[in-house]
């Protein structure tokens, strides 16, 4: 049963209300619990399932405002949504971490595209991607080349993306588009949102070193969308991916510490009588991971009060790629024998996380990038030059 | 000024009054007194955040954390005596010997006249001993400003005073985060120093901040100074809310001073690197923060022994706390 008064709801009861439902249909719920050696479309299409059922019960709806096929309530109940879903045991589904990072910059920059595409988003029915990347752009991510023109009540793109998670069963992709001089920089940049079905579309799935197809290349020739598919002003996407990085940096962590919470927990649950440096190392990544919870769930709050965090918000990434990597850093130094030998299903499950832990210094923004605003911003250190 | 936190604006306006009391009178004990520390013992467990941070800053030695224990342990007054730290061992800094006689070996921080009583940890729980039969002698080793006592000797069980366990338990938390709120000091301390020099500093026609790898080694520094100011928050804040577990404030606070640690760690060995020759001269502000901050990061448990410990509760299924930051701190059930 969902919640009657959604508007009314505090953190704490949606977070009782919601331990009480993944009680009651655990039964039903079993597949999702589950850890499995798959391709990560399979992986996605389950999770899509799961967000289907939360969606029908109303529990993922929560925090979203009706606009946008939500119940309304304040967006920190989504938090608690991912909080209680991993303690419960469940990996959150893929698709909320593009809901969470594009969701709140596309009602805020283009409320009309929110309207009509979170619904089926909501819902598990369509995952979206998002479109920044490109060779030789991607810490440079202002030196874009990905071409947009307006054509009449069109805009006409060709180009090429890289590295966009999701891309290969997303059906929507934010696209970052330069419709400036190649100059232009940061002034010439437009985000539009592109329907990845249309003609003249092409994805690419780039095989990870742990065999997913978690990322693809995307090549647009010719791609016609219309005018109204524009996420904020022409010449103004910058505004929007900075506004977007904020989420990506900060909140996403959030959901991040709650995952890495549960693989702490099951990590400890494998080492017994460990000598002080084993046990220091196991310490040293719940401290981390308490760091970026404390952190992230603070970032949060602020973020969903309409405050800007700017350049704070990669002290929370950082924290993010220590929390991450030390975890499944410390699971491979506990556990070698399991982590190189093993061959039991679990095992190929945590050799899969510690090589996407490593890509946790990498995208949205590289930990090169986020030490280089934090000695720029934070600690106005002498520009390198 | 609410029991569990103290808002933005709060704790700037104490910090300017510390500063400038500091700025003025140049003692931690006299600050200290001229603010009223000790009322906030009981009103505002927090705010006792930013004296130590403070005095951490301008490595200044204060009594104020024994004045807190020994409150905690419903004291008149008494020195805190803490062990002294051997690699992985925890020994006690006393034992009972047979039965009969305790035996002590400790050291405390006394930059005043030696209170008549120290309260020293056992194995389990704490004994306050009269520091009239012990042997004191100096010990200022590494930090040689830090007004360390070392006491040594044996006396006969009759003449010590068991503290109450739970009391007890409490105090070592409280202790913990005012230690990692004082070394979270020395680090922003070292971090500033750093980041004039490399600001001021040039060779090769630039600023010494210019290059990426200075840059991006104060950077980290910095991540770990808030990574550890995150988690002291969130330390003294459980502390003075009455609905959090003694067992929870307990974790924080091996939590809070590890991050602290870590932190010192950080800033001082980028700091001595970035600050090349100048910031190994006597002159240099930067040595008596570096010997301060290293004493204080081996009392009650140095990094490695705090992470440790947290790491054996992991693996015993040792009920950890699990906060939650999406509920403001005003929303919580016994803020106030």
């Amino acid at each position: 049963m969902g919640p009657a008064t959604v508007e009314e709801l505090s953190v704490e009861q949606m977070r009782a209300g919601f331990v009480d439902w993944l009680t009651n249909e655990a039964s039903a719920l079993q597949e999702f619990r589950e850890e499995r050696v798959e391709p990560i479309e399979e992986r996605w299409a389950r999770s899509a399932r799961f967000m289907g059922m939360l969606y029908d019960a109303g529990w993922n709806r929560q925090g979203w405002p009706r606009e946008v096929g939500g119940v309304g309530g304040p967006a920190i109940l989504r938090n608690a949504l991912y909080d209680e879903l991993e303690r419960a045991g469940y990996r959150v589904p893929d698709q909320y971490i593009q809901l969470e990072v594009q969701g709140p910059a596309l009602m805020k920059f283009a409320p009309h595209i929110a309207a009509k595409l979170m619904p089926a988003a909501l819902r598990g029915d369509e995952m979206w991607a998002q479109g920044f990347s490109e060779p030789e752009a991607g810490s440079d991510l202002a030196s874009l080349r990905c071409r947009a023109v307006h054509d009449g009540d069109e805009y006409v793109i060709n180009g090429q993306k890289t590295w966009s998670s999701y891309a290969v069963s997303a059906r929507w992709m934010g696209v970052l588009t330069r419709t400036g001089t190649p100059e232009s920089r940061h002034r010439g940049l437009t985000m539009l949102e592109v329907d990845l079905q249309s003609p003249g579309v092409e994805v690419r799935p780039v095989a990870l070193a742990n065999g997913l197809n978690e990322v693809a290349e995307v090549f647009f020739d010719d791609v016609r969308m219309p005018a109204e598919n524009l996420i904020g002003e022409e010449n103004g996407g910058w505004a929007f991916a900075m506004y977007l990085l904020q989420f990506e940096r900060a909140n996403y962590g959030w959901m991040r510490q709650a995952h890495i919470s549960r693989r702490l927990t099951e990590l400890a649950s494998h080492v017994t009588d460990p000598d002080r440096l084993a046990a220091s190392t196991l310490g040293g990544a719940w401290l981390a991971n308490l760091a970026l919870r404390t952190r992230s769930g603070e970032t949060a709050q602020r973020l969903f009060a309409g405050e800007t965090i700017g350049p704070e918000a990669s002290i929370d990434k950082v924290l993010l790629a220590q929390a991450e990597q030390s975890m499944n850093d410390a699971y491979r130094d506990l556990l070698p024998a399991e982590f190189e030998f093993g061959t039991e299903k679990h095992d190929e499950i945590w050799r899969s996380e510690w090589y996407y832990s490593r890509a946790a210094s990498i995208y949205g923004g590289a930990g090169e990038v986020q030490r280089g605003i934090i000695a720029d911003r934070l600690l106005s250190l002498p520009k390198e030059r | 000024m609410s029991h569990a936190d103290l808002t933005g604006d709060e704790a700037a306006a104490l910090r300017e009054s510390v500063q400038t009391s500091i700025a003025r009178l140049g003692d931690a004990e006299a600050v200290a007194d001229n603010i009223g520390a000790l009322d906030l013992f009981n009103e505002a467990l927090p705010a006792l955040a930013v004296f130590f941070e403070e005095f951490g800053r301008h490595h200044l030695v204060s009594t104020l954390i024994d004045a807190l224990v020994a409150h905690t342990l419903g004291l008149e007054s008494a020195a805190v005596a803490y062990a002294l730290p051997r690699c992985g061992i925890a020994d006690p800094p006393g034992a009972i010997r047979g039965g009969s006689s305790l035996r002590v070996d400790a050291v405390l921080r006394a930059p005043g006249a030696l209170p008549s009583n120290a309260v020293v940890p056992l194995e389990k729980g704490a004994v306050v001993v009269p520091l009239s039969q012990l042997r004191t002698t100096t010990a200022d080793g590494f930090d040689r400003n830090g007004a360390w006592r070392r006491i040594d000797g044996e006396l006969p069980e009759v003449e010590v005073t068991v503290v109450d366990a739970a009391d007890w338990a409490r105090a070592v938390a409280l202790a913990r985060l005012s230690l990692g709120s004082e070394i979270l000091g020395v680090a922003l301390q070292i971090n500033a120093i750093a980041i004039e020099h490399v600001t001021s500093r040039h060779q090769f026609g630039k600023p010494l901040g210019s290059f990426q790898t200075v840059r991006h080694r104060l950077a980290e520094a910095h991540v770990a100074i808030q990574a550890a100011q995150t988690v002291l928050n969130l330390g003294w804040t459980a502390a003075a809310t009455s609905t959090i577990t003694a067992n929870d404030v307990a974790v924080y606070a091996v939590a809070a001073k590890a991050a602290a640690g870590r932190a010192f760690e950080s800033a001082s060995r980028t700091a001595n690197q970035v600050c090349g020759g100048l910031g190994l001269t006597a002159e240099h502000s930067l040595p008596v923060l570096v010997r301060r901050g290293s004493a204080l990061n081996v009392l009650l448990g140095d990094p490695t022994d705090l992470t440790a410990a947290i790491g054996h509760a992991l693996c015993a299924a040792h009920p950890m706390p699990l906060n939650d930051p999406l509920v403001s701190h005003d929303d919580r059930v016994g803020a106030h």
